[in-house]
């Protein structure tokens, strides 16, 4: 899959052929562009309607309480956030050479100075941050759609449908939603529309967030939440859109990957109190900032802002349940809570791991565009060759295959619908999970499965009854099964950190 | 003033004038029992059934993270409980237990409202209800599932209030404002309702913010910041400090003051009909009195107005008017449906032409359905808000007939020197479309209109979409992705939109029509009464006038004194009335 001969050796072998092409023209830029994306980590925007706590998840997968948020609307313009050697805010403006931005950080989060540009005059702005959650992709928070203010909402189209016919800027979508919206599916519509051809369900993931606030607050919010998201994945209106639906509640996450002692120290006072006390004082957010407790109020009203009603409730159960002995214990316990853990080893097994391929595709639409769009002596040829990859690359077959399993274009009968996405890769692109194994399954046990799996995709292939779609699935599940057995057992990408 | 309406019907009855006693028995019955109806609309999960819940202090509306509301549910004051499902073929249904609520209502319990419920309607022995409050939970807006949405604006133009809830969490999305916008035309009465703050730390920064965006609507005042959850635990605990701590006792001051001034119009309306029915007892008192004193100019002077009276009875000009109202009413129904159902027809053509069919199916057919009702609902309030401008109009021309033919026993009372117009029972502006004072006439709900609009919800009842293209593009048979497929799918699903669009015309076409039939045979058959009421007042005046020609000389002045002396007492009555008009 992967080597000079793979999919991604021919992607970079034709970008070098384009930087050939187009050296000294006008499209030079754009093919440096292309390059860069394609040795870079994978481009992931956090995206959904406003409010729905993007930048809050966005702190939380990176683990520092970095992009600004506020309970009224935030983000105006995209803010790009990839590893770095040093601190460094770029200000990319729509028309006009890039800048250096000063930044200080108010609580953390940063606080750019646009100088003498407005929000609107920004294309969007670029974050270097040295961060290990950062080395292997780079997250992009998004403003929000369905905004009160109109013009948030077109920041937030033109970021994924440029109007300038090029590809959108990102590789993979995280898409944030509170209830499924007829907006949220109008936006998800948008983004898959055919005429943008760079996203599919394959590189997008949903999330419930604030999935605390669905249950209202209460103790059991997130389980509560678990049954939504499984009633959303079982949605096809939903799961044409996205590969599926996790919930989190990210503000939790968030005041749990930044936890400090003193938060545990008031934790641990509020844990010592009557339950009687306790559960008047946590009623309601008001009472709890207000009436009369241990610690100043002011201090207890921070800690509202910081958990929320939900993240507090919880955090003080644990305490009281003795799993937060320490800051690090707590913040474990509060992380497995919040569904964020699912979420990252979600992103490594779906995204991390076709990270390559991702970016690939992303590389061939670019290039094709820019055939199109810079038309220079041997651009025809180029479009040609980008053309002859798309059709052969047996990993895009695989990936179209996906895609029309999930929107109901291809049906297979019975279980088979199931067993093909998942050998494609649905479940996870490491070998156990496509072949519906246990990660901890014996090599002999995983040989087996996949000599079961060819020989059944091999007869389905070759039945006589069978018609067009069906056989065409099973020959390219077929290649599949075979690149499988040939690529040996490597060991798995790991999980985005 | 209940009193004093049962005092001139009375008078009425005993003039052997039970027209007249019939029109303030009418007015007595609405104020009464008034129903002050306030529909709960909003985003989906804002919040809107636990606001029902709370507010009723009992678990009616099913409430849960995973539910929603697809079918309205009324809940109005009973003496016990009792649940009524009213389903679209009018069928009346026995009353059913109150837990029998979540299997109408939700889409669990009814999916795709297999049960064809049109709306639920639930009494309660709740004290808030027992005023006349009727409250209205909706189906959320903006909900994927909720084909009923389209409902609630329909249900808004017989609305006297919109409670527009949103919950704490965030500030108003573009949806929640457009739909705002969008309300204030069926129904401008908007009490906004800020829910769920017991849970949202920022909550009160929330506030300002909608406060603001409140402004920029025309929309004064904040939101009403509530928590549901702590007046139900209020209730359940019996603790007034968590019911205080809710927010609710502010609501319901709202509400009672939409009810207030509700019962203010209903009032006004009463004795403005009052008035005018004292002005045709009057009518031969007055002109037998008159006669005495010179019995040509009146008898002339009578005969004129019979004559008047007369033309309004048969091929008069009240009726063209109500008849030309209402073609134009129809020709714009039938327009609009037409400009608005192209306008879908193209949206949809277009999502057809770059998507493939056989993927979007489901979704594709609940949007085509949901934009169609959202139309069909955009005509019906157009048609209600011209019904109601040419049912004013009729009322106007009206009271000014009464005024020539049976004059007030009163005048009116002169303005203030200063300019300014004396305090009455009405502010300015009454911000009721349905609910016109003029000559007392009650608005379309008093003619019981406020039903036939509802029927519009049975268009979202009508031939769903997915059976018709089922049918058409074979449910579950492999689907092949090859072009020459996707177009020959492409080719059958605009086939099957454009009959779908058409057929859901048609049949809204019906409906609005039958709707626009009724309208007017009911304020035809309301005015006519009204005008036979009014000739044989005159007639009667005129007789009373032809009387004393002939009478005997010497009991003239007698009898002068006499209908002199009645004719005061009816002042009397009729100077009561304006001083309660005048806010007495």
């Amino acid at each position: 899959m992967s080597g000079p001969d793979g999919f991604v050796g021919q992607v970079a072998a034709l970008v070098r052929t384009a930087g050939e092409i187009y050296a000294g023209t006008a499209g030079q830029a754009r093919v440096d562009e292309v390059a860069a994306r394609l040795a870079g980590p994978l481009r992931v925007a956090i995206a959904g309607k406003v409010k729905a706590g993007k930048s809050t998840l966005l702190n939380a997968l990176v683990g520092e309480e970095l992009a600004p948020t506020d309970a009224g609307e935030c983000t105006r313009v995209p803010w790009w956030f990839r590893d770095g050697l040093t601190y460094r805010a770029t200000l990319h403006p729509a028309t006009g050479p890039a800048q250096a931005a000063r930044f200080t950080r108010t609580d953390g989060a940063l606080d750019i100075d646009l100088g003498d540009l407005a929000a609107a005059d920004l294309d969007h702005i670029d974050v270097e941050w040295p961060s290990r959650a950062l080395r292997s992709v780079t997250l992009i928070d998004t403003p929000g759609i369905a905004s009160a203010t109109p013009s948030l909402t077109e920041a937030a189209e033109r970021f994924f449908a440029p109007d300038d016919e090029r590809t959108g800027p990102a590789d993979a979508v995280i898409y944030l939603m509170r209830h499924l919206h007829a907006a949220d599916v109008g936006f998800l519509e948008s983004f898959t529309d055919d005429a943008y051809a760079g996203a599919t369900p394959v590189n997008t993931i949903a999330v419930l967030s604030r999935a605390d606030e669905l249950g209202v607050g209460r103790l059991d919010a997130m389980e509560s939440a678990g049954r939504v998201a499984e009633r959303y994945r079982q949605d096809r209106r939903l799961s044409r859109l996205c590969q599926t639906v996790v919930p989190v509640a990210g503000l939790l996450a968030q005041a749990a990957v930044t936890l400090r002692e003193d938060e545990l120290r008031l934790f641990r006072q509020l844990a010592d109190l009557p339950g009687t006390e306790l559960e008047e004082l946590l009623l309601s957010v008001d009472r709890f900032a207000v009436r009369p407790g241990p610690a100043p109020a002011a201090d207890r009203a921070q800690l509202l802002r910081r958990f929320g009603i939900f993240g507090t409730r919880t955090a003080v159960a644990i305490v009281r349940d003795g799993r937060g002995a320490t800051a690090a214990d707590l913040a474990d316990a509060l992380l497995a809570v919040s569904g964020v853990e699912e979420l990252r080893a979600l992103l490594g097994a779906q995204f991390a791991g076709r990270s390559d391929l991702l970016k690939g595709r992303a590389a061939l639409l670019a290039l094709a565009d820019l055939a199109r769009t810079v038309p220079v002596a041997r651009s025809e040829a180029l479009e040609a060759d980008v053309e002859r990859i798309q059709a052969g690359a047996h990993e895009l077959a695989e990936m179209r295959l996906l895609n029309a399993l999930r929107a109901g274009e291809v049906a297979l009968p019975g279980t088979q619908g199931d067993e093909a996405a998942r050998l494609l890769g649905a479940g996870g692109a490491d070998v156990r999970a496509r072949l519906g194994l246990g990660p901890s399954a014996e090599d002999a046990e995983v040989d087996a499965a996949l000599a079961g799996a060819l020989d059944r995709w091999q007869r389905r292939a070759e039945n006589p009854i069978a018609i067009g779609p069906a056989v065409e699935a099973a020959r390219v599940l077929v290649r599949t099964c075979e690149a499988l057995v040939a690529a040996g057992r490597q060991p798995a990408p790991g999980p985005v950190r | 003033m209940l009193g004093l309406l049962s005092e001139v019907a009375d008078l009425a009855v005993a003039a052997g004038r039970a027209d007249l006693a019939e029109r303030i028995g009418a007015q007595s019955a609405r104020l009464a029992a008034p129903e002050v109806c306030v529909v709960v609309a909003g985003e989906f999960k804002a919040g809107k059934s636990s606001l029902v819940n709370a507010l009723v202090g009992a678990d009616v509306c099913p409430v849960d993270d995973d539910v929603a509301t697809s079918v309205p549910t009324l809940v109005r004051y009973a003496p016990g409980p009792a649940v009524h499902a009213r389903r679209a073929e009018n069928g009346h249904d026995g009353a059913e237990a109150i837990d029998r609520v979540a299997a109408y209502v939700t889409e669990q319990g009814n999916p795709d409202n297999r049960e064809e419920v049109r709306i639920v309607e639930v009494g309660l022995p709740a004290p808030v209800l027992r005023g006349g409050l009727v409250l209205v939970d909706t189906p959320g807006v903006g909900g994927l599932r909720s084909t009923y949405a389209a409902a609630t604006m329909t249900a808004l133009t017989m609305a006297h209030a919109v409670l527009f809830v949103s919950d704490a969490s965030q500030e108003y999305t573009r949806p929640e404002l457009d739909f705002l916008a969008a309300a204030r035309q069926a129904c401008p009465e908007v009490v906004a309702v800020l829910s769920k703050v017991d849970v949202v730390p920022a909550w009160r920064r929330i506030l300002a913010l909608d406060e603001g965006w409140l402004a920029e609507a025309g929309v004064s005042g904040a939101p009403v910041p509530t928590s549901s959850a702590l007046q139900r635990q209020g209730d359940l605990l019996d603790r007034a400090d968590l019911r205080t701590e809710s927010g609710m006792a502010a609501l319901v001051a709202r509400l009672d003051d939409v009810a207030d001034r509700y019962g203010r119009v209903l009032a006004a309306g009463a004795l403005a009909d009052a008035g005018a029915v004292l002005g045709q007892l009057a009518g031969p008192l007055r002109a037998e009195h008159d006669a005495l004193a010179d019995p040509v100019a009146t008898i002339e002077e009578r005969a004129r107005a019979v004559e008047r009276a007369r033309a309004l009875t048969s091929d008069a000009d009240w009726a063209a008017v109500l008849d030309d109202g209402m073609v134009d009413a129809e020709t714009h129904v039938e327009r609009e449906l037409a400009r608005r159902s192209k306008a879908v027809l193209a949206e949809a053509e277009q999502t057809v032409r770059t998507t493939d069919p056989a993927s979007h199916w489901d979704e594709f057919g609940a949007t085509l359905a949901r934009r169609v009702s959202e139309e069909v609902s955009a005509v019906t309030v157009e048609l209600s808000a011209m019904a109601t401008d040419l049912a004013a109009r009729l009322a106007d021309e009206f009271a000014a007939h009464e005024a020539a033919i049976a004059p007030l026993v009163i005048a009116p009372a002169p303005p203030a020197l200063d300019g300014e117009a004396p305090p009455t029972l009405l502010p300015a502006g009454t911000p009721w479309r349905g609910v016109l004072v003029q000559a007392g006439w009650g608005g379309l709900e008093a003619l019981g209109v406020m039903g036939s609009i509802l029927t519009f919800t049975s268009i979202s009842l009508f031939n769903p979409f997915s059976l018709v293209i089922g049918a058409l593009i074979g449910g579950k048979s492999l689907r092949d992705a090859r072009r020459r497929e996707v177009e020959r799918r492409r080719e059958q699903a605009t086939e099957s939109v454009a009959q779908y669009v058409h057929d859901a015309v048609q049949a809204a076409d019906r409906e609005l029509k039958s709707t626009t039939r009724r309208i007017r045979r009911d304020l035809g058959t309301t005015y006519q009464r009204r005008a036979d009421a009014l000739l044989r007042s005159a007639q009667d005046a005129l007789a009373a006038a032809e009387r004393t020609i002939g009478a005997d000389g010497a009991d003239r002045e007698g009898r002068r004194r006499e209908l002199a002396d009645r004719l005061g007492r009816l002042e009397t009555l009729a100077r009561r009335a304006d001083n309660l008009a005048a806010g007495g």
